[in-house]
């Protein structure tokens, strides 16, 4: 009865927590806001190539053999001229009229007479080296397949001794490296709302009404998990907006895609539930953190909202070998443990018992975490004025196991 | 009558002080008692160790209600708190932060809005209730603060200084409702400096000084152990010697307001008649005006016994 009574309170917190933070007109904003940059960065180069689409018009003098043969795509004409009129077609490069004249003396010398330097430079070389080579080809008596068939690279095929995913693209690796960096800014994000929450209730003065109707243990709790929920939510805006912002982008020819492999269902839950964990567990650490700082404009302990850092920060490590022992290690210590494995599922097949275990020992942690928290809130909320030392943190915490 | 709240022998030290010494009282289901003493006389402590936001060194804090055993402590939903140190959610609107108030001791949502928009209307704010709280005046702001700490309809509410931030027109609407809510049932615990106003609704007070009782019972009853009984106040034409009153066997203590203006206070049984034809005898009185002993005068008086006391040990 009274356990049901907690849990309804906590729920209550929880809720009043994430509602107090989260605001989904932002959240809307934000995911506007992201389709907006991409449509202009993608669908604004399109536009400014197709206002800039003038043709290039170039007079060749062709003194011998080489066959010059520009795709439409390139937009470059290309007028034919002898050499008696080159002092003509000076006179027109100089009134801009054309923009360039291009002599071509024999297949291994070609002059090109411009203004300034040419964009297109690049496109006239290329096309100019093919039909060198085509000349080549043909006075060497080789076939174009013999060719192509003497360059060719060997072909190696990888055969794994360990049964994993056959191939881990470029696609997947830079997913998994944006799902650290927006699990860290989740974090960051969490993190600084528990800040705000407790050291501005604790300056407000809500402190003393809020413990006098329900138990500080009670009450961190509901923070932890409204909180934890809140960053949860901004997780998953974030994830949205990179979505939104891919599938603009390759509407205007990107070529960004969105890995098949990570819209696997089961991924997908296995993330969350990963993800959720980890945000209560450093939730619960920085909530008995932030209950000691009495001016969070003065206090050093702010800083050490950078702690998470380090810990999550060392799962990039993981996008260039997932399955190596120091991963693995890493998949099972609280710490890494939610970063580290989440890349790991992502890049590579994670063995279940592994992520069991995984889940567990995070699970554990954070349980006794959460009671070693509730102790500190509970002594430290109340305290005004003062900052409890380290010392006098760890005295409660050894009487409250005694 | 039942006692709800049994205070035995309570004591808070805080450094070198003693911030509650030896403290004992009971309150009775359905009076309004009150604590008063001036600030620092240890008056949060000692509301705060009722509520068990902080502990006492030693002594006892038993609370009985609904013929149970003693508890520690009433439960969320018996019990109001409107502490010293106050403070709301200043950026969200009034009526989330009352219902959440409400939900936190033990209402459901509906009833505690039905209960946040009686109050609100109550105290003329109910208009306003989709406004933050940083909008509101600051007098505003504190009666939100009283309706978030008794919206619930508690069996017990502890008010610490609620008259404090209040210009007397909202001092003498907070009397009311303070009495109204204890002629609906609720026992009230009073913790107050403003001696004037709590003399006009306390069932029972406690004087603390320092930490100490130094007087409890009804106001009747204080007055009644009281040396004085009357005060006398006099005008003179001229700057008069008083020490002509000091001497005087119906006088218990004189004070000088002005230059040719005193307060006496008369002991009690003390004939006035006597004091005041000599003194006419003597000076030219301009005016008289008698009033009753207060609460103040009380106070001050057994402070001072109180220091006599600790004088003479």
């Amino acid at each position: 009865m009274k356990v049901d009574k907690n849990l309804k309170l906590v729920f209550e917190v929880a809720k009043w927590e994430f509602k107090r933070w989260f605001k989904i007109k932002e959240q809307v904003i934000t995911l506007i806001i992201s389709a907006l940059i991409s449509l202009l960065i993608f669908g604004g180069k399109s536009i400014l190539l197709k206002i800039s689409d003038k043709q290039t018009e170039i007079a060749i003098i062709n003194n011998s053999n080489l066959e010059l043969k520009l795709d439409k795509k390139t937009n470059i004409k290309l007028f034919k001229y002898e050499i008696g009129q080159i002092d003509s077609l000076k006179r027109l490069l100089n009134e801009n009229k054309i923009d360039g004249i291009l002599i071509i003396n024999d297949i291994d010398n070609a002059e090109l007479i411009v203004n300034k330097e040419p964009a297109w430079l690049n496109i006239i070389q290329e096309n100019l080296t093919n039909a060198r080579q085509q000349i080549k080809i043909k006075e060497s008596n080789i076939s174009r397949e013999k060719l192509t068939d003497i360059f060719k690279q060997i072909n190696i095929k990888l055969n794994y001794t360990q049964q994993q995913k056959e191939k881990t693209g470029t696609g997947e690796k830079l997913a998994a490296g944006i799902f650290i960096a927006l699990m860290l800014l989740g974090i960051f994000l969490g993190l600084a709302y528990q800040f705000v929450a407790i050291t501005g209730e604790k300056q407000l003065r809500i402190t003393e009404v809020i413990i006098s109707a329900i138990s500080p243990q009670t009450w961190i709790d509901g923070k932890i998990i409204g909180i934890s929920f809140l960053s949860m939510s901004l997780l998953i805006t974030y994830i949205l907006t990179t979505v939104v912002f891919i599938l603009i982008s390759n509407l205007f020819g990107s070529g960004w895609n969105i890995p098949i492999t990570i819209t696997n269902p089961l991924l997908i839950i296995g993330l969350f539930v990963f993800s959720i964990t980890g945000f209560i567990f450093w939730n619960t650490l920085f909530s008995a953190i932030a209950a000691t700082i009495n001016d969070p404009n003065t206090s050093a302990r702010g800083s050490l909202m950078m702690a998470p850092v380090l810990p999550v920060g060392i799962a990039f490590f993981a996008l260039g070998n997932p399955d190596s022992f120091i991963m693995k290690i890493l998949s099972f210590f609280p710490l890494t443990s939610t970063p580290v494995i989440s890349v790991r599922m992502v890049l590579t097949e994670v063995n279940i018992i592994e992520i069991i275990i995984s889940l567990a020992l995070i699970i554990i942690s954070t349980w006794y975490l959460r009671k070693a928290a509730g102790k500190i809130f509970s002594l430290s909320i109340l305290l005004y004025g003062k900052e409890p030392s380290w010392k006098e943190i760890s005295n409660w915490l050894s009487k409250s196991t005694e | 009558m039942k006692v709800i709240l049994k205070v035995d022998s309570i004591f808070k030290r805080f450094g070198k002080i003693n911030a509650v010494n030896n403290l004992s009282f009971n309150v009775e289901k359905g009076e309004i008692f009150s604590l008063l003493g001036p600030n620092g006389a240890g008056k949060t402590t000692t509301v705060r160790m009722l509520l068990n936001i902080i502990k006492p060194d030693y002594g006892t804090i038993e609370y009985f209600f609904d013929n149970s055993a003693a508890s520690r402590l009433p439960s969320a939903s018996q019990l109001g708190y409107l502490p010293e140190d106050r403070g709301l959610y200043q950026e969200i609107p009034i009526i989330r932060t009352l219902e959440y108030m409400g939900v936190i001791r033990g209402m459901n949502k509906v009833d505690a809005r039905k209960a946040s928009e009686m109050w609100l209307s109550k105290l003329d704010l109910l208009d306003r209730k989709n406004e933050k709280l940083s909008a509101l005046s600051k007098g505003n702001q504190q009666k939100i603060q009283f309706i978030s700490s008794v919206l619930h309809n508690p069996s017990f509410a502890i008010l610490d200084e609620p008259f404090t931030g209040f210009d007397p027109i909202n001092q003498e609407i907070f009397l009311m409702i303070i009495k109204e809510l204890s002629e609906k049932g609720t026992t009230i615990l009073l913790s107050a400096h403003q001696m004037h106003l709590v003399e006009k609704i306390a069932d029972k007070v406690l004087l603390i000084n320092n930490g100490k009782s130094i007087a409890s019972g009804t106001i009747e009853e204080l007055k009644k152990e009281n040396i004085a009984s009357e005060k006398l106040i006099l005008k003179f034409e001229g700057n008069p010697d008083f020490n002509f009153f000091q001497n005087d066997v119906a006088v218990e203590r004189i004070e000088k307001i002005s230059d040719g203006e005193i307060k006496i206070l008369l002991k009690q049984n003390k004939s006035l008649s006597e004091l005041l034809i000599k003194a006419s005898s003597i000076f030219k009185i301009n005016s008289i005006t008698t009033e009753h002993i207060t609460l103040h005068d009380i106070f001050i008086e057994k402070v001072k016994q109180d220091k006599e006391k600790e004088n003479e040990s």
